[in-house]
């Protein structure tokens, strides 16, 4: 085993993130035009960098993660306010907390108001979706849609198919909420946890087609059915 | 933010680190995008486990190790690693850089935490001795001990 001679990663990643004094940083970049190969990293570096940048955010500037949830039992429990905006379908037996100790949570409403949207009665245009749980161990999860139009799509995550990693908690918010589209009409919305990652391309095939879907073998889910009208 | 942290900011600024070193790890862009989902996530839940005093890039680089050894350690990639015909990644002959990194990829999930650690700073990071004894908080005495533990494991599984 011999030493490195080359500037490690770490050392880019600090220069990178602006996290070396200027002193140190100036020392990397000196080492690096010094050696053909460092250049070439730190160029490599630099490019994922800037590709990662092109992502969306990571959806943490949502609604708060937790404390808003704390309302969530409640509202759910209370199926006359619930049906003021959301109606719950019949639920299925995978719907049903037991065992696990999975709770799913669906609302919509203004970003900054989601809760009172369970008093208004309504659910427009630029709204937003944001899918919560409570889960006793970690899991992955989605949330998926069929809108108005009967078009399919992944909400979350949209980027990929298959679902996100969720860690446990209490009242956890999933990692970003979706901004409602000017498709109106009844839109079937699903959250689904399960504990091992899935694809999505099954789930949205059989949610295009019946307007549900079948949870694979350990897997929760909730649908809910939004009923979207114009401002 | 959660809980004081900042977590969206970390994500923006080292994403892209914790991306990178997991693809390098797992050599697969779906579980090292799983990765990233996981440890921000759980900052978001948790953001007391990373309480300031280190540098960003330590903590992230420490919890990115162990959520990647995590998953090489599930059972069933163990069995799967375990099956595979294990080359050794140490010899008298200096391997490329790529050479190095599918064979560690390999190995990683058979040795002990602190071993897998040190192989993966070293030999994937690119890191000095110095620079993986200050992320694990021990001597380079220690981690040249590692190091040679390591080299001298799969050596002997070579021969035998």
């Amino acid at each position: 085993v011999t030493e490195h001679v080359h500037v490690s990663d770490l050392r880019f990643d600090r220069l990178l993130a602006d996290e070396l004094a200027a002193d140190a940083a100036a020392a990397v970049r000196a080492e690096a035009a010094g050696c053909a190969q460092c250049s070439e990293r730190l160029a490599e570096l630099t490019r994922g960098r800037d590709a990662f940048a092109q992502r969306p955010a990571f959806g943490v500037a949502q609604p708060p993660a937790r404390r808003w949830w704390l309302a969530m039992p409640a509202v759910l429990a209370a199926a006359a306010a619930l049906v003021l905006v959301l109606r719950a379908r019949d639920p299925g037996e995978s719907e049903r907390p037991k065992g696990g100790g999975i709770e799913l949570y669906l609302a919509a409403g203004p970003k900054d108001h989601m809760s009172s949207m369970y008093l208004d009665g309504k659910v427009h245009p630029g709204d937003y979706l944001q899918a919560g749980y409570t889960a006793s161990q970690v899991g992955f999860g989605a949330v998926l849609s069929r809108d108005g139009a009967d078009h399919v799509s992944a909400y979350v995550p949209a980027d990929r198919d298959v679902m996100v990693a969720l860690p446990a908690g209490r009242y956890l918010s999933f990692p970003a909420s979706t901004l409602l589209d000017d498709v109106l009409g009844e839109e079937h919305a699903i959250v689904i946890w399960c504990p091992s990652p899935r694809p999505l391309a099954p789930l949205l095939r059989e949610l295009g087609a019946r307007g549900d879907i079948t949870p694979p073998e350990g897997c929760k889910h909730r649908t809910v059915v939004i009923y979207k009208d114009a401002r | 933010m959660a809980g004081g942290l900042d977590v969206e900011a970390l994500y923006r600024r080292y994403g892209h680190s914790v991306l990178r070193r997991a693809r390098q790890i797992l050599g697969s862009d779906d579980d090292a995008n799983d990765v990233v989902q996981e440890i921000f996530a759980n900052l978001v839940a948790r953001p007391g486990q990373f309480d300031g005093r280190s540098a960003p890039s330590t903590f992230l680089y420490a919890v990115t190790t162990h959520a990647c050894l995590a998953r090489l350690r599930d059972r069933r990639n163990r069995l799967r690693l375990i099956d595979e015909q294990v080359k050794p990644w140490v010899s008298d002959v200096a391997q490329s850089p790529a050479e190095a990194r599918a064979a560690v990829q390999r190995i990683l999930a058979l040795l002990p935490d602190d071993e897998a650690t040190a192989a993966i700073y070293h030999h994937l990071d690119g890191m000095s001795h110095a620079e993986v004894a200050e992320l694990m908080a021990c001597s380079p005495r220690h981690v040249g001990n590692l190091l040679a533990r390591v080299a001298e494991r799969f050596a002997h599984k070579e021969a035998s």
